[in-house]
């Protein structure tokens, strides 16, 4: 008897299993329908974001396109175990042919189905990076690497790939430089985001209010607009509109649909996806000030005993940590300068000890992928349990 | 039987030889081969070359490169190989550095071969130079605002101020005369720096001037010094000092007047240039920018702007020739002499608008006839 309820346990389980893949199987051939196998023709890797398909998304600043990748990675690893990659730019060093200071790592994005990592890299020179130069800001990442979870590195060829590809509408021309010295066309794109259907592409456009959100349809094709944006910089005392958003997340606060941002010296907002029309002006509604002097990297949700919570990394700033609950309490949006001896306001926060920080995404059940300068100086790929966060 | 002995013998030199790894590599050099850039490696056996070529080149068991010394932690370059001509290749993902030393090691028949290359630098490479400083006089008055560094090639962004040195007559290094900005003031290519002496020792009502006054004093002799590590973005550096000397004159508080300045006009259907002279020193970044000519019917006259006699010449030479006519040389108010006298202002002269003053030009226009 009771063998045979372990084996109907053991039945359902599987049952259950094969039906939630299959329904990510059916997304996925469905998202896929249009690929092409061939070159994709990406000439930046600027940015990058995975679906929950497995398919990522390439944000390329200067080709001024988004290409949706098939990387064929679709095996699932349900591991919980954690990862350490040591002096990663010590190891494409070795790959590219250089030295440690010879190598930028732009992004990284986890295909969550795999916990394959993809690192976004250039051969360039790392000396020039600063407070207020970031890798794109140095050059454009011309290379997409694999990390399996067994700590291999292999290159990813885009020469021969399924994928699909769209034109981001009104990417900013190069020439004109901004005032962190390099070309405002490297922030073109400054991040993208992928949520049911839809993808959210955020940078600098030709528009006279610069910074803009579009709103592309994905398979692509059908619709893409955008809308300009506005700004509350608490910090600067002033509303903004020249500097992009530099990190999103799209979040559902009572079953409405909104963009969480932030930008460079460090408003952080809310933008309900409803008002993000076409030629629209979006006033957006500044939650908190989490602090001049930086800029903000990536933003991400993640579990710990039950409860979701925000993650934010930071070029000049420990993690921030923010529960999402209080969101909705923050009624009003911030509109007045700091006071005397103000630092961070508004929205209540932790700020976390872990610094070092640039890039974060989840990684799986127990852990979240960082990029973290260690005491040591070395740059490691260290998956940290969310227990401790 | 002594037959027999021989022939085994021979076999078993033959086994050792076909032991030893006996590949040599080579760097290609040659710029105009297909293959410049790659590793040449020769005296392959027929076997091993067939091998790699059923393998579709992808086999890393055989050639492994390094951008450091083989050791346990050390991964091999990414790079593709191939056959041409019964020759193999291997060309690495990205081109190998100049001036770097890598290792390739042979592994054939478990017998590992390392041989280090070193990738010479192509063209001879001079050092990056200082091509000159602005102004290029060796008078700078007291409150002088700013000066241009050039060099002759893009220079590594965030280190100037630890390599600009200002000493004064007895060779005393003066204590932050300038005003140091992390955003350091480069041109597009990198290739110019603006460097401010501090504004709040110059205008005359700031406390930084009433307490330290001018970074620089008038009657004294001063050299500015760039110093030799100072490097470009390609990793060399200056490897010599640049000196610049010279001595400070009184302050200059007077904006410029251009009713004082001359215009040479020069020959309808001749390309011979335009000048326009100064009667002082002016700011070599805004002579470039700030001037242009137009013609009757306001289009703009392009061509070469030459500077000279210390930046109080001012030419244009046109790319077509001139044709006779009325022109305007129009002059952004904007432009300054060296001490940061404007058109519309005096550098030292307070913000503020007396009721008696006209409403400030954007520019002002200077009139010419060509015959």
């Amino acid at each position: 008897m009771r063998k045979l309820l372990t084996h109907f346990l053991f039945l359902a389980i599987l049952f259950l299993l094969e039906s939630t893949l299959s329904a990510n199987e059916l997304d996925y051939k469905t998202l896929t329908k249009d690929f092409v196998q061939g070159k994709a023709a990406v000439q930046s890797i600027s940015v990058m974001s995975f679906g929950p398909e497995g398919i990522l998304f390439v944000g390329d600043s200067k080709a001024g396109k988004l290409f949706a990748l098939d990387l064929n990675d679709r095996t699932v690893n349900a591991s919980k175990e954690a990862f350490e990659l040591a002096d990663i730019e010590g190891k494409l060093a070795n790959l590219l042919g250089t030295d440690r200071q010879g190598v930028i790592i732009h992004d990284i994005a986890v295909n969550k189905i795999s916990q394959n990592i993809y690192i976004a890299a250039s051969r360039a020179d790392a000396n020039q990076l600063g407070y207020w130069k970031l890798p794109n800001d140095i050059a454009y990442a011309n290379i997409l690497l694999k990390v399996t979870p067994d700590g291999k590195i292999s290159e990813v060829d885009l020469n021969d790939i399924r994928h699909s590809v769209t034109e981001v509408p009104n990417v900013i021309n190069e020439g004109k430089q901004n005032w962190r010295n390099s070309d405002e066309r490297t922030d073109a794109i400054t991040d993208i985001a992928y949520d049911d259907g839809k993808l959210y592409i955020a940078g600098l456009s030709n528009e006279e209010f610069a910074s803009v959100l579009r709103v592309l349809d994905f398979p692509f094709g059908k619709t893409a607009h955008y809308a300009t944006m506005e700004v509350w910089h608490v910090a600067h005392g002033k509303w903004e509109t020249e500097s992009p958003i530099r990190t999103l997340f799209p979040y559902q606060f009572n079953g409405k649909k909104y963009l969480l941002a932030s930008y460079t010296c460090t408003p952080f907002v809310s933008i309900p996806v409803s008002d993000i029309k076409p030629g629209s002006h979006v006033k957006n509604k500044t939650l908190a000030e989490f602090g001049s002097g930086n800029m903000p990297v990536d933003i991400i949700t993640y579990e710990k005993n039950g409860k979701e919570y925000l993650l934010m990394s930071n070029s000049s700033k420990a993690l921030i940590r923010v529960n999402p609950d209080n969101i909705p309490k923050q009624e009003k949006g911030l509109t007045e300068p700091l006071k005397n001896g103000e630092y961070a306001v508004g929205l209540q926060h932790d700020v976390l000890s872990k610094v070092g920080i640039m890039h974060i995404d989840n990684y799986n059940a127990e852990h979240v992928m960082l990029l973290q300068r260690m005491p040591n100086g070395m740059l490691n790929l260290v998956a940290y349990p969310t227990k401790w966060l | 039987m002594r037959k027999a002995l021989a022939i085994c013998i021979l076999y078993f030199l033959i086994g050792m030889a076909r032991a030893q790894p006996s590949a040599n590599v080579l760097l290609v050099t040659d710029e105009t081969s297909p293959h410049f850039g790659s590793l040449l490696f020769q005296n392959l056996e027929a076997f091993l070359l067939e091998t790699l070529y059923k393998q579709g080149y992808s086999s890393q068991h055989f050639f492994k490169i390094y951008s450091e010394k083989p050791n346990e932690h050390a991964l091999p370059m990414l790079g593709k190989l191939s056959i041409d001509k019964d020759l193999l290749y291997f060309t690495p993902r990205f081109p190998f550095v100049e001036g770097k030393t890598y290792w390739v090691d042979i592994n054939i028949k478990e017998t590992h071969q390392v041989n280090e290359i070193n990738i010479p630098i192509r063209t001879e490479q001079t050092p990056p130079k200082v091509t000159a400083i602005y102004p290029s006089s060796k008078q700078w008055p007291a409150n002088q605002l700013k000066f241009y560094i050039c060099f002759d090639r893009p220079m590594r962004f965030g280190e100037a101020y630890q390599h600009i040195q200002l000493l004064d007559e007895n060779g005393q290094e003066l204590q932050a005369p300038f005003l140091e900005l992390e955003q350091e003031l480069w041109n597009k290519d990198q290739t110019r720096l603006t460097v401010w002496f501090d504004p709040g020792r110059i205008k005359t009502m700031l406390i930084p001037n009433q307490e330290k006054g001018t970074p620089l004093d008038a009657g004294k002799k001063y050299e500015l010094i760039i110093q030799d590590k100072w490097l470009a973005i390609n990793g060399l550096s200056l490897q010599k000092d640049y000196h610049k000397n010279f001595e400070v004159v009184a302050a200059d508080h007077i904006k410029p007047q251009p009713d004082t300045w001359q215009i040479v006009s020069p020959k309808s259907k001749s390309k011979t240039p335009l000048i326009l002279r100064f009667q002082e020193s002016m700011d070599f970044a805004m002579l470039h920018s700030g001037i242009n000519v137009l013609d009757n019917a306001g289009n703009i006259i392009y061509g070469k702007v030459h500077i000279s006699d210390q930046e109080s010449v001012w030419q244009l030479m046109p790319d077509t020739p001139w044709q006779s006519g009325e022109y305007t040389i129009r002059v952004s108010a904007d432009i300054e002499d060296l001490a940061g006298n404007n058109l519309s202002r005096a550098f030292d002269q307070a913000y503020q608008k007396h009721f008696d003053e006209d409403e400030p030009k954007d520019f002002i226009d200077l009139k010419f006839t060509i015959r």
